[in-house]
């Protein structure tokens, strides 16, 4: 099957971008010389933050294929034109050229053209809510986003966590997302992300983890005094050493009840993590039901 | 609650360093100002010849003056930004509590976006849009008068904190709910946001409504809509967007007072509100404003382009049609700003693309800057160095903006430091480079003598480069995560690039204390670079068809308009082309100076704060008064004079007849 001519041109860029990655990997062997941390989003620990700095690089390229002969032109002509240089001064170009200025719309409408095909098909490619494996069941967590923390539930391992997070390799995981305080955003920059935490509603988030480590996330939308300080870390493990730490947890951890909920709800900066188990099951959901029940007189008076 | 005073008790006043220093400097700056007008019997000259004036130009520089202060304080909140990112690494906490240091960048947004840029543009469309479309005065110069007032009890009221309350908003410079709701921002601060941005909003939507009527109805004989200056043309664009979405914040930040007030559930977490819904509302008109910003500057380079150039612009058709394609498509975009909101992929790409075709009318005005300029015999003057500067600067800015609209991109680059980096590229080489370029280039027109050009390039490349070292390292520090807003964090990698960024401000402060001095400078060597023809830098448009200063009824005779580029083409036809020399003069009808704006605004003002305050009795009394002011300003019917032929005559012959 003949591919179509712009499709060609994209598979030419997205071949760049990949080189592009490449040198930037390479150059991150340099990063504690220069005292870098891991760069960021360009050193993705998984498939979708792979994708996407793919698709951000591949967009960069392909923008300065207009820009820089563009800006390149523009400058060679502001010094040749110069008051003073040999350059021929001819005021009545303009009207003699009139039509060429449907011309300059054509590059980039052409340029758009492209990238909105792009734009287009990484928006449902790389769509949050799509499962990675429709064939994997993923692994879900609940997470609820509190002034200011963050509390994972693990529903099916009945376990929760604050501030921390540990994920098993290779394993799709579906992020449940709610709050129960201001609008947070959740991210793991080395994974993927962001999506908002809201209060009585969820959003899902997905994502898988292909390497082992021990990754970045944070809170990415100002939620009151501690915000800066709403941080987490993820633990990207091998499948059984994820069984074997749930199995610790379960054991040496305190049971996640109401009563230790109302505790944790309240404000507090810089909470260090955290393991409970067992978990109250309609914990989660029953803090999103709060948010939907009706007018309490008086409730949101601080 | 007190009946007399509502929430405010002594704990109110001034008791923090910050606050007291504000305070301080409010007194003590507006002390000396008084001594100084006192000592040199100053008053009535001051009341009389600008504060009640109705010239668009008096009150054009009025707006220029308020915005630079404005300006000055959004680039202290700056400095105070940077140095405490530079140094709460780790175990250092750095200099601000997180409350104070969320306060001022809340601040630093609001300040700079409502009372400093857009005070900037307003004093220039004020100065140059009559000039350009040959009109004496505005549609409404009353209206005027109370759009500017409004705009400074606005800029009063942003203030009032420090004095009384002690703080400000802390919930980012849009107050989003449910942060900003009374259930998490308990204090005023938000409050004192709603009503500043209430009053100075109502004065934006006054001068919008003015300048469309202005630019639609007052244009010189013979002047089509299609031989108006790009200016006019980019200033009227940004005027209809002006008219379309400030309503909305109006409302917007109405309901979500309602809330805080009444305790109403318009956009709380609880109770059935809908914080999305204000989100969504408040970008709505958040996005267009990015382009009622850039618009008129975009008309200014298409200006100075073509000055420079010494050639006609090209293209004059399709930048007409780029800006409207830019003013229409604006309106499109809003959802872009909260594509991590949870939407689906459909409606995400949507979205994304139409923030994507924006970039096609942008780059056409490149294009068509680029052919004017060839070709040309271009003049290296400084506001053409700010133009080269916006040039390659915008070029990545736009880039940037344009990755930014890609959702899956956009997933990993919202609310991290590249997107700051993005739009204050946007902001700082679109719109300021641009502002700094049309007062440079408008001054002489203004102020009837140029700017010292050696000190004004030395203005723009420390601009220049303090401009890339800020926000480049910025871009950078948003790759690796690094979110906005941070008054601390744990990565010390992120660090020397901070220091960095603190750097290039500091380098801009360099460049603006050349502004300064190139100011003071060429007030002193005023009279050897004063403009006696009016036209110093050989221009095209009608504004540089009168004396410089001009006159305070613009024209003495109105010119008759036969085609673009009305001056230039008029100087190739004669020598001495000044407008109305040898005609014959009539009587003209201009409009009276008055207080009533002043007045007006003042209750309005106290109003806002009785609102801020719970203070009912002074709430009627401000809200009455506003009322009666109306119902005098509306009866009044004698609010014109005549200036005469032989008046006329006398003020065109001799040499000192302005001011």
């Amino acid at each position: 099957m003949k591919t179509k001519p712009k499709e060609k041109i994209l598979t030419y860029f997205i071949g760049l971008a990949d080189l592009a990655l490449l040198v930037l990997s390479l150059l991150q062997i340099f990063h504690p010389i220069f005292k870098l941390p891991n760069l960021g989003v360009f050193n993705a620990k998984g498939s979708i933050a792979q994708a996407q700095s793919r698709l951000i690089i591949t967009a960069i390229l392909m923008m300065l294929c207009l820009a820089i002969p563009v800006l390149a032109a523009g400058f060679f002509i502001i010094f040749k034109y110069r008051d003073g240089r040999n350059g021929e001064y001819d005021p009545d170009w303009g009207q003699r050229h009139n039509r060429l200025q449907w011309v300059w719309w054509l590059f980039p409408g052409l340029l758009i053209a492209l990238i909105s095909i792009i734009n287009f098909q990484s928006a449902h490619n790389l769509d949050p809510l799509k499962a990675i494996d429709p064939k994997t069941k993923p692994l879900t967590i609940e997470v609820m986003a509190l002034e200011w923390k963050w509390l994972f539930i693990y529903p099916d391992q009945d376990i929760a966590t604050v501030n921390t997070l540990d994920i098993p390799q290779n394993v799709p995981v579906q992020f449940v997302i709610s709050a129960d305080g201001p609008m947070s955003l959740f991210w793991i920059p080395q994974l993927g992300g962001q999506m908002a935490a809201m209060t009585g509603m969820t959003n899902h988030l997905n994502l898988i983890a292909t390497d082992l480590g021990s990754f970045r996330g944070q809170n990415s939308e100002i939620n009151g005094a501690g915000y800066a300080g709403m941080t987490f870390t993820v633990n990207s493990v091998t499948p059984s050493n994820f069984k074997t730490w749930v199995a610790a947890a379960k054991q040496s951890s305190p049971a996640l009840t109401a009563a230790v909920y109302k505790q944790l709800e309240l404000p507090a900066q810089n909470v260090p993590a955290a393991t409970y188990a067992p978990v109250d099951p309609n914990l989660y959901y029953g803090v999103i039901d709060r948010y939907m029940g009706p007018p309490s007189v008086g409730h949101d008076h601080g | 609650m007190n009946i007399l005073f509502g929430n405010l008790t002594w704990s109110s006043l001034p008791h923090e360093w910050f606050t007291i220093a504000g305070t301080a400097t409010i007194i003590g700056g507006g002390a000396f100002m008084a001594g100084i007008l006192t000592y040199f019997k100053r008053w009535k000259w001051l009341w009389n010849g600008w504060l009640t004036s109705t010239d668009p130009k008096k009150i054009g520089i009025m707006y220029l003056i308020v915005a630079s202060l404005m300006l000055f304080r959004g680039a202290v909140d700056a400095a105070m930004i940077w140095l405490q990112q530079s140094i709460a690494e780790g175990p250092h906490a750095g200099y601000l509590t997180p409350a104070h240091f969320q306060q001022i960048f809340t601040a630093h947004g609001d300040i700079m976006v409502f009372f400093a840029t857009m005070g900037l543009l307003f004093g220039l469309i004020n100065l140059i849009v009559p000039l350009q479309i040959g009109a004496r005065d505005l549609a409404f110069p009353f209206m005027n008068s109370l759009g500017f007032w409004l705009y400074v009890a606005g800029a009063i009221m942003i203030n009032m904190f420090f004095i009384f309350g002690g703080e400000f908003a802390s919930a980012g410079w849009l107050s989003l709910p449910p942060l900003a709701e009374i259930a998490y921002s308990p204090g005023v601060g938000v409050d004192y946001w709603i009503w500043s941005l209430q009053i100075s909003g109502l004065g934006t939507l006054i001068g919008g409504i003015n300048f469309i009527v202005t630019i639609l109805k007052m244009r010189a004989p013979g002047m089509k809509l299609m031989d108006m200056p790009m200016f006019t043309w980019t200033s009227l664009c940004s005027m209809l967007l002006v008219v379309s979405v400030f309503p909305i914040l109006t409302v917007v930040i109405t309901l979500l007072w309602l809330d805080r007030y009444f305790g109403l559930h318009f956009f709380t977490a609880t109770a059935g509100g809908n914080p999305m819904m204000y989100v969504n509302l408040i970008w709505m008109w958040g996005h267009p404003e990015v382009y009622i910003l850039i618009l008129p500057t975009f008309g200014i380079y298409s200006e100075i382009v073509s000055t420079f150039a010494q050639k006609k612009l090209f293209g004059y058709t399709s930048q007409v049609l780029a800006a409207f394609g830019v003013t229409a498509l604006a309106c499109l975009v809003w959802l872009h700003h909260f594509f991590t909101m949870g939407a689906g992929a459909d409606v995400n790409a949507f979205f994304g693309i139409m923030t994507g075709i924006i970039a096609i009318p942008t780059a056409v005005q490149f294009f068509n800057w680029i052919s004017t300029l060839y070709k040309g015999k271009i003049r290296f003057a400084t506001p053409l160095y700010w133009f080269m500067g916006f040039l390659a600067c915008f070029t990545f800015g736009g880039m940037a903006g344009v990755l930014l609209s890609l959702p899956a991109a956009d997933y990993q680059l919202h609310n991290s430091l590249f997107l700051v980096a993005h739009f204050h590229t946007m902001i700082v080489s679109g719109a300021l480079f641009g502002i700094f370029a049309g007062i440079t280039y408008w001054f002489p027109k203004i102020f009837g003598f140029r700017l010292n050009e050696s000190l004004g390039r030395k203005a723009f490349w420390f601009w220049l480069f303090g401009f890339l070292l800020s926000f480049g390292p910025l871009y950078l520090l948003g790759f690796l995560g690094a979110t906005r807003r941070l008054d601390h964090y744990n990565v010390p990698g992120w660090q020397p690039l901070f220091i960095a960024a603190g750097l290039g401000l500091a380098l801009i402060g360099i460049g603006a204390l050349f502004q300064v001095a190139q100011i003071i400078v060429s007030i002193r060597d005023r009279e050897k670079n004063r403009d006696t023809s009016g036209d110093p830098w050989n221009g095209r448009t009608l504004e540089w068809s009168t004396a410089s200063p001009p006159p305070f009824y613009n024209f003495a005779v109105v010119p008759t308009v036969t085609g673009r580029d009305a001056w230039w083409e008029n100087k190739q036809k004669m020598r001495d082309a000044r407008t109305g020399r040898g005609q014959e003069y009539q009587n003209i009808e201009m409009p009276k100076n008055t207080a009533m704006a002043i007045y007006l605004s003042a209750f309005a003002f106290l109003a806002s704060f009785a609102f801020v305050w719970h203070i009912v009795w002074m709430q009627i009394f401000g809200l009455a008064g506003v009322i009666v002011c109306i119902i005098i300003r509306s009866l009044d019917e004698n609010t014109e004079y005549t200036v005469t032929a032989q008046e006329l005559e006398k003020f065109e012959k001799s040499p000192a007849r302005y001011l």
